[in-house]
């Protein structure tokens, strides 16, 4: 499924998922230039975003790879490495970290995938994937927010209630959150909100 | 000397007269006298004016007209030639606020505290210096002031997103006045322009005045107190010897750590506080008794001392070092330091 770097990119990020997908009849690049071979049929059958575009008629001057057509993406390669697997019936990509799951999500998100973004969610849910923990929960949400990902926001939201949230506790965190996601986060956390019991020892 | 005619703006004698203050798009005609350019809003609104003004107070400006092509569609009335137009992104409520303050006319401050700092900050990326200068002189002068309690942190957000430095180290230190806790300040955590990253540099300008106010005012303690009020002593019942009164002494330090107590209120209350207590003991010290005088002296230098010490923080995060001169400032820092 994953391809060699084109010859701009001697430097390739290094990828545990190597799938050899002899009917693929299409290139997903991504931004930092990998190849990843797919399927049409796949990709159209988990986003309807990608089922609208693969059925617009191919430009006659756009890039062909092996005769593949090429679909540039703004996602890394280790993302779409991640999100690709969780196309297939293999073992799933783990991202290595929250903050990258929830770039997963979004991108799941801005790709209408929403069965795979439910997936994720469940497998965040039984621990599966890595979610935020204890302290966490400012940047998370913080994070969560500029994506537009409202569940992980109100999960966020709620394990900060275990925390003061100062300028001093803060700190430099302070400076990822934009727009209203502060304001919303200081008022979320004035409700009478129900302290779910602590999920550490 | 441009000449008057009744189809132009009235052209006002040198003195500055007070700002009108709002834009209406009836008085939004401003054909001045022998134009020779056309100025466009993004709204299509065209501004007839002679480039002289423009190229004189601004270098950007100067460049894009001398770029522009001297053809138009634009047909003058006084001239067979069209004028050249250059088209500007600002609306044509900013642009002809922004006229009133480049020609000798009325000048037109926008109503909204918004619409004010947008026309500095048009003011400022055309690199209008004097315009800017004229600008703020308008706002200085008005009352109440343009900065204050109510308005500091709007003020400020918007100034931090216009990169507008003066206007933020002036909101930054009205803010001084006020308590600052996260959750406190909810409401104006909405303000345009706010974001996690302007009010983390907000918290370090503060942070950064109160570790120099925590030396500051320990050296006003320990060698700054006017010697009058270096002699008092308190008699209170519950004191062993005759010392300096213990309330007083940390009124003072506390000033570093709450800042926006410091108030000539809250110093009487903090006595009022110790005379009743040491009421209830019987007898009364002689805290009651020191003259206004004394209070007045006392209050002074330490209004100096604070004064001098948030003077000397200039910078507040992306802002980098400025020299502060203008009328405002000082009457803002006055007015909280009255």
């Amino acid at each position: 499924m994953k391809e060699e770097p084109t010859s701009e990119n001697s430097d390739p990020p290094s990828l545990l998922l190597c799938l050899d997908i002899p009917d693929a009849n299409i290139i997903v690049r991504s931004s930092d230039k990998v190849n990843f071979r797919v399927r049409k049929s796949v990709l159209a059958m988990s986003s309807p975003f990608f089922k609208d575009l693969l059925s617009l008629p191919q430009p006659p001057d756009d890039e062909l790879v092996d005769g593949l057509p090429v679909v540039q993406l703004s996602e890394d390669a280790g993302l779409l490495d991640s999100l690709i697997s969780l196309l297939y019936p293999i073992s799933p990509v783990i991202p290595g970290s929250y903050e990258k799951v929830f770039a997963l999500l979004a991108a799941c998100q801005k790709y209408d995938m929403v069965s795979v973004q439910s997936n994720i969610r469940a497998g965040i849910k039984v621990g599966t994937f890595p979610a935020p923990i204890e302290d966490e929960g400012f940047s998370a949400y913080a994070i969560a927010s500029s994506m537009g990902l409202v569940p992980e926001m109100e999960h966020a939201a709620q394990l900060t209630l275990y925390y003061p949230m100062t300028f001093e506790s803060l700190g430099e965190e302070l400076r990822s959150f934009k727009g209203r996601a502060l304001c919303d986060l200081v008022r979320y956390r004035k409700r009478p909100n129900e302290l779910p019991p602590s999920p550490w020892p | 000397m441009i000449p008057h005619n009744s189809n132009t703006m009235p052209i006002v004698p040198p003195a500055t007269p007070e700002p009108n203050e709002v834009v209406s798009d009836e008085t939004l005609h401003f054909d001045f006298p022998g134009p020779d350019i056309v100025l466009r809003s993004c709204d299509s609104h065209n501004f007839r004016v002679p480039k002289l003004y423009i190229v004189i107070y601004s270098p950007v400006l100067r460049e894009l007209i001398r770029s522009i092509s001297n053809t138009s569609d634009v047909p003058n009335s006084e001239e067979p030639e069209p004028l050249p137009v250059v088209k500007l992104p600002e609306s044509k409520a900013t642009l002809y606020s922004l006229l009133t303050f480049v020609f000798p006319v009325a000048p037109i401050l926008p109503s909204t505290t918004e619409k004010i700092m947008g026309l500095l900050a048009v003011a400022q990326k055309y690199q209008m210096d004097s315009v800017l200068t004229h600008i703020r002189g308008a706002i200085a002068r008005q009352d109440p002031p343009f900065i204050r309690p109510e308005t500091a942190f709007h003020v400020y957000f918007l100034a931090q997103e216009h990169e507008l430095h003066q206007e933020a180290l002036q909101a930054a230190r009205v803010t001084l006045r006020l308590p600052m806790t996260i959750e406190g300040l909810e409401d104006e955590l909405e303000f345009p322009g706010m974001t996690g990253a302007h009010l983390h540099e907000l918290w370090k300008y503060h942070e950064r005045v109160r570790t120099d106010l925590k030396s500051g005012v320990l050296e006003f303690r320990n060698f700054g107190l006017p010697d009058d009020v270096k002699h008092l002593c308190c008699t209170a019942p519950r004191t062993d010897n005759r010392t300096f009164p213990q309330w007083l002494d940390n009124f003072i330090r506390s000033i570093a750590e709450t800042l926006h107590l410091f108030d000539l209120i809250e110093f009487e209350n903090a006595r009022a506080r110790h005379i009743k207590d040491e009421t209830y003991y019987s007898e009364t010290c002689s805290c009651v008794d020191i003259s206004s005088q004394v209070i007045r002296a006392f209050w002074e230098a330490l209004t100096v001392v604070v004064h001098r010490t948030i003077e000397k923080v200039r910078r507040t995060g992306v802002i980098g070092f400025i020299a502060i001169t203008s009328t405002n400032t000082h009457r803002q820092t006055r007015l909280w330091l009255s």
